[in-house]
């Protein structure tokens, strides 16, 4: 026991989760936005003075500490720089935009068009004073000699995921998708059997979303498209480390299957069985190993190993529960470049 | 160092945090005492308290002759996320087989690799240690440069 671990328990206190705005990060340091080196007026007003209006020069006080944080070569430069702007350009100018400076600072898809919001608001809406809600248009009277093509199976399934899900149509068609199990399988009935056709698929964008799905119908084809349909709709995101294996070893048990998982290092690959392989494609796993032992039954192998993904205990949950502070050290001494 | 009631609390914790209880007694012995308030500097347990079987004492009681049999340390056991924050914890050193490191193997341990006998840490684990200065926590003992034996691991 030592005596200065009781102070150590008093000031555990956690600090504050620094995020990116939408984005769900796995790691301790702070998002790269948030990471900024301050500018020489800032070095100056955090010393206390009184910061000069932007358009002013430099006061001589304020050159005198600016010779103590920089080189002469440097102060040289800062100063032959700032003379060069005119100084009507320090009124307009901002702060550089971290990242990409052409995007967008919302989340939107331009290529589609937007039913409601890619439209102007037509007048007959808002004619009627003291009416808010927009008029509702009288549907036509349909010719009944002329119907519409209505769009193929797989095109209304993507629509009605896209819905379910909240996702782009386009980023649902590029996920990867496997059928991984198979199966005949019989009702016994007072009337005699009925087949059925078993299939279980999973699916997953490569890049930290997995999901598996069933489906259970006469015809197999029909069977692999609901399986698919709700392994899209089941997706859910999986922890990663590092964007390419899962954080320290997992153990679980499903049923008569268990199973182990071991993290392993950069380039090791995903040597697992078969089953585990093409889920880890899908995840977008790349180092990986996996014991399973007991039970090898396919089906209860790749709902096991969907567990065992969901019930990785991150470093960041371990450090909350025991009110202590977590730092990635690497994140610190490389400058947050690792 | 009874081995033995060591065995029987690391049991009892783990049987305690899978119930899901708040609050439970363990033995009052001089070792136990150590490594619970090792387990309270790591965030494993909310509270160490003195008291009897009967409860944690609301003032102080000191041990005699008289009372000695009946004196428990009572624990406050942490959930977090809907998971006991105590999970797991074992014995490295059994009773019949006690198990020495110098620091060398225990720097191996703490980077995870597996030195002798024992396999290494896994994420989030911790170690105890006793040693001729009193019970460390495996990555303390490093700091300081001493080995001893090992107790228990936590997780």
């Amino acid at each position: 026991m030592s005596v200065t671990r009781p102070l150590a328990r008093l000031r555990s206190a956690v600090t504050p989760f620094l995020q990116a705005p939408g984005a769900r990060t796995f790691t301790t340091s702070p998002a790269s936005h948030l990471r900024r080196r301050p500018s020489p007026r800032e070095i100056i007003s955090s010393m206390g003075r009184e910061l000069a209006p932007e358009t002013a020069p430099y006061t001589e006080t304020e050159l005198e500490s600016l010779r103590r944080h920089f080189s002469p070569e440097q102060v040289q430069a800062l100063l032959a720089g700032e003379k060069a702007i005119d100084r009507h350009d320090f009124e307009l100018r901002s702060e550089r935009r971290r990242g990409d400076p052409w995007g967008l600072s919302y989340v939107t898809d331009l290529s589609t068009i937007d039913p409601i919001l890619d439209f102007a608001p037509t007048k007959h809406g808002f004619e009627a004073e003291g009416i808010t809600v927009p008029k509702r248009n009288v549907p036509g009277i349909q010719d009944p000699y002329v119907t519409f093509q209505d769009d193929d199976a797989d095109s209304t399934l993507f629509k009605k995921l896209a819905q379910r899900t909240g996702m782009q149509e386009k980023d649902l068609k590029g996920l990867q998708t496997r059928l991984m199990v198979t199966h005949s399988v019989t009702n016994q009935t007072r009337m005699g059997k009925i087949r059925k056709i078993y299939a279980l698929a999973v699916a997953g964008n490569g890049n930290g979303l997995l999901g598996i799905g069933e489906g259970k119908s006469v015809e197999s084809e029909d069977a692999i498209r609901q399986a698919t349909y709700m392994a899209m709709r089941n997706m859910e995101p999986i922890p990663r480390y590092e964007g390419r294996t899962i954080f320290g070893n997992v153990k679980a048990k499903n049923g008569a299957v268990e199973m182990e998982l071991f993290a392993r290092p950069p380039g090791y690959g995903v040597r697992c069985s078969s089953h585990i392989f093409e889920m880890c494609r899908c995840l977008g796993i790349s180092d990986l190993s996996a014991r399973v032992t007991r039970s090898r039954n396919p089906m209860n192998v790749i709902k096991t190993f969907m567990q065992a993904l969901k019930s990785q205990k991150l470093p960041e949950t371990i450090a909350r529960g025991r009110g202590r502070k977590l730092v990635d050290a690497r994140k610190v001494y490389y400058g947050g470049s690792v | 160092m009874s081995l033995v009631n060591l065995a029987a609390v690391c049991s009892h914790l783990q049987n305690c945090s899978k119930a899901r209880l708040g609050l439970t007694s363990v033995p009052a012995s001089g070792l136990i005492l150590k490594i619970m308030l090792g387990l309270q500097d790591q965030g494993f347990i909310s509270s160490v308290t003195r008291g009897s079987t009967s409860g944690p004492d609301t003032e102080f009681i000191p041990t005699t002759q008289e009372n000695v049999a009946s004196r428990r340390l009572w624990l406050g056991l942490k959930y977090y996320d809907n998971e006991p924050v105590l999970s797991e914890m074992s014995l490295v050193s059994k009773p019949k087989q006690r198990v020495w490191m110098g620091v060398q193997d225990l720097n191996k341990i703490v980077k995870g690799e597996s030195a002798g006998y024992v396999k290494g840490l896994r994420p989030g684990e911790c170690l105890f240690l006793g040693t001729d200065r009193g019970v460390f926590e495996v990555r303390e003992a490093i700091e300081r440069r001493i080995g001893g034996q090992l107790l228990c691991r936590v997780r």
